[in-house]
């Protein structure tokens, strides 16, 4: 398997929180460079395995690789040093800190040493993707409205400059319009060269900007598809689309090995 | 009545001390800190140490006191606290209750029950149209008004008060922000022990030094951080000054000795009334 | 010998009530009871009180458990929906409360000096020279009765609705208001077991004064339950005999260092109780005795640092 270098890897990855698994056996690879959507029903364990990457869930077993390095013994805040930015899906701001305040946070703690000038100039950039925030600095982020806490919660993430990024529904609560814009933002983060991992909902506007598709049932990995083929797949359409029942059929555990190419 | 007041006022500084240091480690290690009444003795003890036994004056003393408690309570969070975490906060409610018990003990066993006094110069009271104010009152305000101020800056505009305040909001968050969280813990500990000793000196100034001194004030610190909206330091200091302001108001009525259980019969009232504190968000049970 | 054999196991019975007593509350409630001393020093001076004006032995009994009982459902109304935290904060006002009156109600209690000369119930019947013994079988036989109700109720769908309350997040959240009903009685049964261990104390000792209800006794009844395995009856029988075994067998300390004075010896005997118990925490939390506990119900593994 010599592809691209991979940002992300998981190899044979467990994970769960009471007694049962929650991920039973999940290995898979996030490209660098590119967007990777993982899709999934609800309860699939999407958010799980991103948690797993982000280190708030310790793998029961397996291992896992940032940019080739072994992460899997790391703690989140080590993890976030090494360049892993992450926006969880819910609690994803310190809502009694304000909206400053939490940026300067995504900030300060990765770059110990970088001068006010560093963080202004990464606080702009920030501002420059969201300008809503902008007039609000000293507002509290618990006043945000739900779908203004993404943004900054996505800032936060983006603001220390991270080389790959975790994103858990970073389009959810976002109305119509925002979606895109919020996509946007992300296909635009991913030129700057930030390998991108989300989990997505809304999934024709993802596969707009995604190169890659997962799909995750029941904690395991179902497939992976070029993104622009993904919506056309039947398994796919019957999955979001049609009935629960077919959703426990089993189905070829590897439909497809990587695109070839990609948009 | 205005002499109550002021002293009230004075006393709730004191106050404010060891109920921040409460809520600090509430907000991030969200627990009730039970040793705290033990903490107050010890730091009064560290001081008496330093100031009969080793013949430092008192400013150099309090100040010895506060990082030697500071210390102390950095070694307990690695000791206990840190190897019981897992477990649910119950079980650390009661390992705090088991380390106040060996704190007292050990100053029991170091100094005896027998009542000490602090080597310190007797000044004559200030007065100011028919307001007396006592020359240990006058340095109680200030210190413990100095000590506020540090950690409002602290809490507000450092890195570290800003990690220990995104802790106590999510610490699963504050730690995927690159937040190193044992050591945001131990500077915690640190400062609440400093707080705490820093009372401890405080009190033994206005009196003496015996064995019950920080179990003396228990109920008031934690009455004051339940008012406060426990966890949050900056409502502690508004539940101090109005416990102390109560304590003082209620000592025209009701016998001194009755502090303890006018603070008690206040704390019964905010539970009952608004549990959330004056100021915070309450914590039911989840 | 045979003296110091009975007055030992009396103490080791007033302390397996009052660890049978915190296992409701706590082992099986999951409620924080830091102000027992305070419970125990209501039960002990109203039988006390009672006792010195007139009223039989048995009757100031009965008035002790009464008022035990009823204070102790009081207190846990207060912070019925709140975090445990609350209840552990009440519960040690209270009992500081009960110490200040304790100490200054001189008419009421005798204040620092204490109520002296207790009137034993029976003394006139058993006669003064195999008072003690009767004294210890009348206390086992009580801890038999408590022991027998105490299990009733954890089998009965009282104590299993109570585990469930304790244990399960979803039913806590939801608490409806027979639960908070149900959480009430467990702590006023707590309670009327303490003050049962009050009174006997009084009759017992036939003196009591505000010193003998401080802190130690609740750090020796959390220590109990914790030896026995919190939730274990059975378990704090054993847990009860160890603590005490420590603190009888802790005596010897001062032949071995001579240097040290009584105080010392004392205050080291109560650190190291103290320290016994953060290793328990530490190192058994289930308790020494590895009894059936419905700890499967309890998730394994969570999140680290949640
Ligand atoms: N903190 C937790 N403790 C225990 N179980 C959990 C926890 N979080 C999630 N679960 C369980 O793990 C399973 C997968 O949850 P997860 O949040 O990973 O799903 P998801 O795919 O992200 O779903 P959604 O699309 O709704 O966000 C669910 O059955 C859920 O009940
Ligand atoms: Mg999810």
């Amino acid at each position: 398997m010599s592809e691209a270098p991979a940002a992300l890897e998981l190899v044979d990855v467990a994970a769960g929180y009471g007694a049962a698994d929650i991920l039973a056996s999940v290995t898979l690879r996030a490209a660098a460079g590119r967007i990777t959507t993982i899709a999934g029903p609800n309860g699939a364990g999407k958010s799980t395995l991103i948690k797993t990457l982000a280190g708030l869930l310790r793998p029961r077993r397996g291992r896992i690789l940032v940019g080739g390095r072994d992460v899997t013994a790391l703690s989140p805040a080590e993890r976030a040093r090494a360049g892993l930015g992450y926006v969880p899906q819910e609690r994803n701001v310190f809502r009694n800190l304000t909206i400053g305040e939490n940026l300067r946070i995504g900030h300060e703690f990765i770059h110990r040493r970088a001068s006010r000038r560093e963080f202004a100039l990464a606080r702009a950039r920030v501002l420059d993707l969201f300008p809503d925030l902008a007039p609000r600095l000293n507002g509290l982020a618990g006043a945000l409205s739900g779908g203004q806490r993404q943004m900054l919660a996505m800032g936060c993430a983006l603001i220390s400059g991270p080389s790959v990024l975790l994103l858990d529904e970073p389009s959810a609560g976002l109305s119509p319009r925002y979606v895109a814009t919020m996509l946007d933002a992300v296909a635009q983060v991913n030129r700057s060269g930030v390998s991108v991992l989300m989990i997505e909902q809304n999934l024709v506007e993802a596969m707009r900007v995604s190169h890659d598709a997962i799909l995750l049932v029941g904690g395991e990995i179902r497939g992976r598809w070029n993104a622009a083929a993904f919506l056309a797949d039947p398994e796919v359409r019957t999955l979001f689309l049609g009935g629960t029942q077919r959703v426990a059929a089993p189905a070829q555990p590897e439909r497809q090995r990587d695109g070839a190419s990609a948009a | 009545m205005a002499q109550a007041l002021l002293n009230g006022l004075v006393s709730g500084f004191l106050i404010a001390l060891p109920a921040i240091a409460l809520s600090l480690t509430y907000g991030i290690l969200n627990f009730a800190n039970f040793s705290i009444g033990a903490m107050i003795t010890a730091g009064a003890y560290l001081a008496y140490f330093a100031n009969a036994t080793l013949g430092a004056p008192i400013l150099v003393a309090a100040p010895l006191a506060a990082i030697g408690l500071g210390l102390i309570a950095v070694g307990v969070e690695h000791g206990v606290y840190r190897r019981i975490r897992n477990a649910d906060h119950i079980t650390l409610l009661v390992a705090s209750m088991g380390v106040a018990f060996v704190l007292e003990n050990a100053i029991r066993f170091a100094y005896g029950a027998d009542v000490r006094a602090l080597d310190v110069a007797v000044a004559r009271p200030l007065a100011w149209h028919g307001l007396r104010l006592n020359h240990e009152q006058l340095v109680i305000a200030l210190a413990a008004l100095s000590a506020m101020a540090i950690v409002a800056v602290v809490l507000t505009r450092t890195r570290l008060g800003r990690a220990m305040r995104a802790i106590a909001d999510d610490a699963d968050l504050a730690e995927v922000r690159g937040i190193a969280r044992a050591r945001t813990v131990d500077w915690t500990w640190a400062l609440s022990g400093a707080l705490a000793a820093l009372a401890g000196v405080l009190i033994a100034l206005d009196g003496i030094v015996e064995p019950l001194i920080g179990t003396n004030y228990l109920v008031s610190v934690f009455a004051a951080a339940v008012i406060g909206g426990i966890g949050n330091p900056f409502g502690a200091v508004a539940g101090a000054l109005i416990i102390g302001l109560v304590e003082e108001v209620s000592a025209l009525a009701v016998s001194t000795t009755y502090r303890q259980g006018v603070s008690f019969i206040v704390l019964i009232l905010v539970l009952l009334l608004r549990p959330q504190g004056l100021f915070g968000v309450a914590r039911i049970r989840r | 010998m045979m003296g110091y054999l009975v007055a030992i196991l009396t103490f080791v019975s007033l302390a397996v009530l009052l660890g049978l007593a915190l296992n409701i509350q706590w082992g099986q409630a999951g409620m924080i009871n830091f102000g027992l001393a305070g419970f125990y020093g209501i039960g002990a001076y109203t039988a006390a009180i009672l006792a010195k004006h007139g009223v039989d032995g048995f009757t100031a009994t009965a008035a002790a458990i009464a008022v035990t009982a009823a204070f102790s459902a009081g207190v846990s109304l207060a912070t019925l929906r709140l975090r445990e935290d609350y209840l552990a904060i009440t519960t040690l006002a209270f009992s500081e409360a009960v110490r200040l009156v304790l100490m200054n109600e001189v008419w009421l209690t005798g204040g620092t000096d204490g109520i002296r000369d207790i009137p034993r119930p029976l003394v006139g019947v058993i006669g003064g020279e195999h008072y003690e013994v009767a004294f210890l079988v009348a206390c086992l036989a009580l801890i038999a009765i408590v022991y027998g109700l105490l299990e009733r109720i954890v089998s009965a769908p009282f104590g299993r609705a109570l585990r469930a309350v304790r244990d399960d997040d979803v039913v806590a959240a939801t608490l409806g208001k027979d639960v908070l009903a149900l959480r009430v009685k467990a702590f006023a049964v707590g309670g009327a077991v303490i003050g049962l261990a009050g009174a006997l104390h009084a009759f017992y000792f036939t003196y009591i004064d505000p010193g003998e209800f401080a802190g130690f006794v609740t750090v020796y009844a959390f220590m109990s339950v914790i030896v026995g395995g919190k939730g274990s009856n059975r378990g704090l029988m054993a847990g009860a005999v160890t603590v005490m075994i420590l603190l009888e067998g802790t005596r010897f300390l001062k032949d071995v260092v001579p240097v040290l004075s009584a105080q010392q010896v004392a205050s080291l005997r109560l650190m190291l109780i103290g320290v016994g118990l953060i290793a328990m925490l530490i190192y058994r939390p289930q308790g020494l005795s590895s009894e059936y506990r419905l700890s499967a119900r309890q998730p394994a593994g969570a999140e680290p640092g949640s």
